[in-house]
């Protein structure tokens, strides 16, 4: 019997790189993903104390930990990104805090699927894609926004900043179902910049 | 080659790099920098097509985005080739291949030019007048105009080229490149915006290229090296994109304007890449715009206007200057203002012979009648032009002195030779982005034409597109604009940059509009076009408003005037003009047509962008997906998704393989990839009353680890979803959508939570990818689930129906649910998605033994046919009720409000008599009847209108009753058990069919 496999979406895809180092594509490992829902109020101290972590409370804004970054989505909902295989942890230890406090932590570890675009024209290649203001003076490290790539609706952390050497790091947080789609769609996007045509799983049969 | 109409001391073209092309199957060559018009004209060649309606030929009569006439066909490629497209904006390349329209055998001798013999019988309003007059005058037209209207061929097959969409945000975006737009982007850059400066064309600089080096200076120097300079310092400016060859098209709400940028267009295709992208679509949201898109100038509006080498004044200049162009040796100028004295005194200084000045005012600066004397130019004054001739191109035009007042001619016509007629009516600040901008226009009596008025969202004009008209306020007015908008666009304020200007030539207009030039004999003879594109006369509009029309948009629209492609850029304020005249009305009261995006027409390819083709939209596939394909399954699109329909074996058909599957998962075991289905986690203390509130049925009694269905209704008391919830703790829920519904439910339900319910603690959160389900059906199931799973009890069977448990494979968690869709046996195993595709290999792997059969979606729908469960969307479609499904258990009426409860006590949701979810079983077990089929009382299809009781929603082949089964909507259809009524069917008399239960299986033994 075959031991378990844990595959990606984007299974068989390879990091894409511009040999000119303009931009970079790559596949984030399995890093853990939960929803946490709650009213800041009955969540901040929980929050604190489970992870250390203090509550971003609005937009863009992020905070990380040792353990944990959590993402502000909403004025009640935060993703939490973990380290792989540290979710079932980071959400046991989120729950023991917050029991008693109205709340909900959800796994969505793969739901979600993180593309890690990077590079000096990464802004470039994104504002291809969202209406939202790339600029560095409008989109900083650290900051998240959602936001729609084209069809796809997505998350956008900047986990890198644009002083580093390389340009600045976007994490992609989008659905399983729709990674095929957008890495292709941003390695399109990204073409002038020296990333290789992708093309998307595509040519089933199908009966009318 | 010669080019006999070349200049070569002036142009901003590179004599070094001589480009050889084609028009019309003839051989020239252009210079690098030249467009396709400019190249032409240095060739001698102004004749390039003939027109829409009349098949008259078309000349080039413009330098820019303004030409409605000089318009070819470029390319032979049949994949690429563009139609329509503007010869004065087309830039030149090596190997370029132009072909005239609308033109056939060839553009010197066309047939369709008997049209304009036959032009008495094409008067204004011809379409509604073919349209309104006796039905069979449009059928017998209608093929005939269908092909004769239209100019060029539309390209066959996919496009080759590549293209983009791409989005910006600045502080300020400036629309035009000429000495206002520059001026204004230079400051506002300077102020620390972010700025994004489009030009048109393909260089900076506007009308500072369509004059004379040293008649503009900056500190002593030729305006445009300062120009070029800004735009060096733009350039340079990370904060700042500049682009060229690019037009603002459409200004939209919240100042967002797009722009569509030609950005390889002028290479040839060999030259471009497969990654070159041939035009791009900047969708800019600007905190602050500044239109500097200068002025358009309109031509007179006089008998035999329209024949080529009879061109704008202003443009001649510029193919003066720009280019290094004479657009004709022997040239005459017809004007009504100062501006076109200049191109006279501009071709004189380049070697031209100008054989005449006619001017219609009685009175002209005498500035202007100096320099026409010095270059020895015979001037007419309180003249017009009255006729014209030439073939191809004018040879000579006929001159009369026009009666004090200008009310009619006096004298007898002067015939005068030339080869060129450059004519001027005046300039009209080119408004259009303004006007889409929704700014009210104002009539300025002094440019006789409309200039901004008052603005209407975050934006301001500068230069001639404000009315300015001379250089030096064009200057001070563009960097006031940058410096305003900078401001108001939150950034601070510096100090001015604009440096002193001096033009050493006249400035002036003093426009003297005559809307009309006087026609010399009978008016119903003269041919004085308005609109050169489309074939507007004024006559036609004269008839226009003798037929009743007073609207200027109905005018417009029964005229065609201003409808072709250029949108009658240089036509419309002379339509207004004529009106104005005709109707005896003040300009302003005459009033316009309405400015509409695009500027000019922008190709389906810049808009589609890169999303087309394998991008053109996402194709949600499953974790094991990929399995599928291995197994060459044949697929369906089941809203964004791509799911496995049925898995055909070799040589065998897609019935037969859906007959095999569905017979295996009774018999066997099958198995389905059923991730795709909605998932929600409901988490709260009043996730029950939640719970109460949007199913039909009560929930406050589900224990943790049992499942219930239910319906959702809206809240006129319609299904609108279905799914199974499962209990995972008292306070905790795993709810299920269908798989088309998943987003809007978990829309609805946020939406309700937050607005009517905010005093219900719950909280959703949608889990559906998280989770890959691998579905189990048939009686030796339980035999595989046990030799998977752990954590379950011994006989898995004996999991109640309705409950699922934790369990693992391999050490892997999953939930296992045990519930059917079917009617079968089933147990569902639901993993995260990463183990998706490995535990259905090893579903697969260990169901050897089983003979497991895989299963695709048609399948699964004939299965659950047969046990008469409904599908959301196939048996519903918005108007059926849980009542109408005869599903009265599900719906309890006591246990409190619910979303559609109030709509199921109406009266019309209460009728007996509403159609209602039976069985179907045809006389003859082999008939398969047709989904949608009607279903009708009679035996016989009667006359129209038949009686109609209803409609089958689902009907197969069933396998395992070895019948034909169906479900249908039938009126009153509770009611009618055992009644036998017909079906309807294409091409035969109706089937007789016996009403009967849904549930097919249980009754399937009775009637054995």
């Amino acid at each position: 019997m075959t031991p378990p496999v844990r595959r990606s979406p984007l299974e068989g895809r390879e990091t894409l790189a511009d040999p000119a180092g303009r931009a970079r594509l790559e596949i984030r490992d399995f890093p853990g993903k939960l929803i946490l829902r709650g009213k800041p109020d009955q969540v901040r101290a929980g929050v604190d104390k489970a992870l250390g972590i203090t509550l971003p409370e609005k937009s863009p804004e992020t905070a990380s930990g040792s353990s944990a970054t959590l993402l502000w989505l909403s004025p009640d909902q935060w993703m939490v990104l973990t380290g792989k295989g540290e979710e079932a942890g980071v959400q046991h230890a989120l729950a023991q805090a917050l029991s008693g406090a109205h709340h909900q932590i959800a796994d969505v570890t793969d739901y979600y699927t993180i593309l890690a675009l990077s590079g000096p024209r990464a802004r470039e290649i994104l504002m291809k894609l969202t209406m939202l203001d790339l600029h560095e003076r409008a989109f900083k490290a650290g900051e998240v926004r959602g936001t729609l790539l084209m069809h796809t609706q997505a998350v956008l952390y900047q986990s890198g900043g644009d002083g580093a050497e390389g340009g600045p790091v976007f994490d992609i947080i989008v659905r399983w179902s729709m990674a095929d789609y957008l890495w292709c769609l941003i390695a399109e996007c990204g073409r002038e910049f020296g990333l290789p045509e992708q093309v998307p799983v595509s040519g089933e049969r199908l009966v009318v | 080659m010669t080019q006999p109409f070349r200049l070569y001391d002036r142009g901003l073209v590179n004599r070094n790099r001589p480009l050889q092309f084609s028009f019309a199957g003839k051989a020239y060559e252009g210079f690098l920098g030249d467009t396709l018009a400019s190249a032409l004209l240095a060739n001698g060649v102004h004749m390039v097509g003939r027109s829409f309606k009349y098949h008259r030929p078309r000349g080039i009569v413009g330098a820019g985005s303004d030409d409605p006439a000089g318009l070819v066909q470029i390319g032979k490629d049949p994949r690429r080739t563009d139609p329509n497209t503007r010869a004065s904006e087309q830039e030149l390349y090596h190997g370029l291949e132009a072909v005239p329209q609308n033109c056939w055998p060839s553009l010197g001798f066309d047939v369709g030019a008997v049209n304009d013999l036959l032009a008495g019988f094409f008067p204004a309003g011809f379409y509604y007048k073919t349209f309104m007059g006796p039905p069979l005058n449009w059928m017998f037209f209608e093929k005939h105009i269908r092909a004769a209207a239209g100019l060029g061929t539309c390209p066959e097959g996919p496009d080759p080229d590549r293209y983009e969409a791409v989005n910006r945000h600045c502080d300020v975006l400036v629309a035009g490149g000429g000495l206002a737009g520059i001026a204004a982007a230079y400051q506002a850059a300077r102020c620390g915006a972010r700025v994004i400066l489009a030009e048109e064309t393909a260089h900076f600089g506007g009308h500072l290229l369509s004059m004379a080096r040293s008649d503009a200076l900056i500190k002593e120097q030729p305006a445009r090296a300062w120009a070029f300079d800004a735009i060096d310092e733009l350039q340079k400016n990370p904060d700042v994109t500049v682009l060229k060859r690019t037009t603002a098209f459409g200004y939209y709400g919240h100042n967002f304007v797009g722009l569509w940028e030609r950005a390889a267009d002028h290479l040839s295709p060999t030259q471009r890449t497969p990654d070159t992208i041939r035009q791009r679509i900047w969708r800019v949201r600007a905190k602050q715009v500044v239109l500097a898109t200068g002025a358009l100038e309109r031509p007179l509006v006089f008998n035999q206007n329209d024949r080529p080498g009879v061109m704008l004044a202003g443009a001649v200049r510029t193919f003066l200057h720009r280019y290094g162009v004479l657009a004709g040796k022997r040239a005459g100028i017809f004007t009504n203002n100062d501006t076109a004295w200049q191109t006279a005194f501009d071709l004189a200084d380049a070697g031209a012979s100008v054989v005449t000045v006619v001017d219609t005012r009685a009175e002209v600066d005498a500035t202007l009648l100096r320099m026409a004397a010095e270059r020895n130019i015979p001037v007419r004054l309180q003249s017009a032009i009255v006729a014209t001739d030439g073939r191809h191109r004018i040879t000579s035009a006929d001159v009369m002195p026009l009666a004090p007042g200008g009310t009619g001619l006096t004298g007898t016509p002067e015939e005068v030779a030339m080869d060129l007629l450059a004519t001027s009516g005046g300039w009209t600040p080119n408004v259009a982005l303004f006007a889409q901008s929704r700014g009210k226009l104002s009539y300025d009596a002094d440019l006789a034409g409309f200039r901004p008025g008052p603005s209407f969202q975050a934006e301001r004009s500068a230069g001639a597109a404000n009315g300015t008209t001379t250089l030096a306020d064009a200057l001070a007015e563009g960097t006031e604009a940058g410096l305003a908008a900078a401001k108001d666009a939150g950034l601070k304020r510096v100090r001015k940059t604009s440096p002193e200007l001096s033009v050493t030539i006249p400035e002036g207009v003093a426009v003297e509009p005559i809307w009309e030039v006087p026609v010399l004999g009978d008016f119903s003879k003269s041919r004085a076009f308005v609109d050169l594109q489309d074939d507007v006369t004024t006559k036609d509009l004269h008839l226009a408003y003798k037929e009743g029309y007073r609207s200027v948009e109905h005018i417009k629209r029964y005229t065609t005037t201003g409808m072709g492609t250029d949108q009658g850029k240089i036509a419309n304020m002379n339509a207004f003009g004529v009106l104005s005249g005709v109707m005896d009305k003040p300009i302003p009261d005459v009033g316009v047509t309405t400015f509409r995006q695009p500027f000019k027409p922008v190709t389906f390819g810049a808009l589609a962008g890169q999303h087309v083709g394998a991008h053109f939209l996402p194709r949600r596939t499953t974790p094991m997906h990929d399995w599928h394909r291995r197994q060459d399954a044949i697929f369906e699109p089941v809203g964004d998704w791509i799911r496995a329909r049925t898995y055909p074996r070799p040589g065998e058909s897609f019935h037969q393989a859906v007959q095999r599957e569905s017979k295996a998962a009774r018999t066997g075991i099958g198995v389905l990839d059923a991730s795709t289905l909605g998932k929600i986690d409901v988490r709260g203390k009043d996730a029950r009353t939640f719970l109460n509130r949007v199913y039909t049925n009560a929930w406050s009694k589900l224990a943790p680890g049992r499942c219930r269905y239910g319906f959702m209704l809206g809240e006129d008391g319609m299904i609108i979803d279905d799914g199974v919830t499962a209990c995972l703790a008292d306070d905790h829920f795993h709810m299920t959508t269908t798989t088309g519904g998943a987003a809007r439910v978990l829309g609805q339900l946020e939406d309700y939570l937050q607005t009517e319910w905010p005093d219900l603690d719950v909280f959703l959160t949608t889990t559906t990818e998280h989770w890959a389900v691998v579905s189990l059906c048939g009686p030796k199931c339980p035999d595989l689930v046990k030799e998977l799973c752990t954590g379950l009890p011994d006989d898995p069977a004996s999991m109640p129906f309705m409950s699922w448990q934790n369990a693992e494979v391999d050490g892997i968690p999953v939930r296992v649910f045990r519930i059917s869709f079917t009617g079968e046996m089933s147990f569902e195993i639901n993993v995260p998605a990463s183990y998706g595709l490995w535990l259905w290999e090893k579903v697969m792997e260990a169901g050897q033994a089983y003979d497991i059969t895989p299963y695709g979606t048609e399948a699964m729908h004939l299965l659950r046919a047969e046990k008469g469960f409904v599908i959301v969307g196939q048996e519903t479609d918005g108007t059926v009720t849980p009542l109408d499904l005869r599903m009265d258990w599900i719906v309890n009426m006591k246990k409190g409000d619910f979303i559609g409860k109030r709509s199921l006590l109406r009266s019309d949701t209460c009728r007996s008599d509403r159609k209602q979810l039976v069985g179907l079983l045809t006389e003859n077990p082999k008939t398969v009847l047709a989904e949608g089929a009607q279903v009708i009382g009679n035996a016989s299809e009667p006359q129209p209108p038949v009686p109609m009781l209803g409609w089958v929603t689902s009907s197969y082949y069933s396998p395992n009753l070895e019948r034909s089964i169906a479900l249908a909507l039938v009126e009153s259809g509770g009611a009618r058990m055992g009644d036998v009524v017909h079906v309807s069917r294409s091409g035969g008399k109706p089937v007789a069919a016996r009403i009967t239960e849904t549930d097919f299986l249980a009754p399937a033994e009775e009637t054995a």
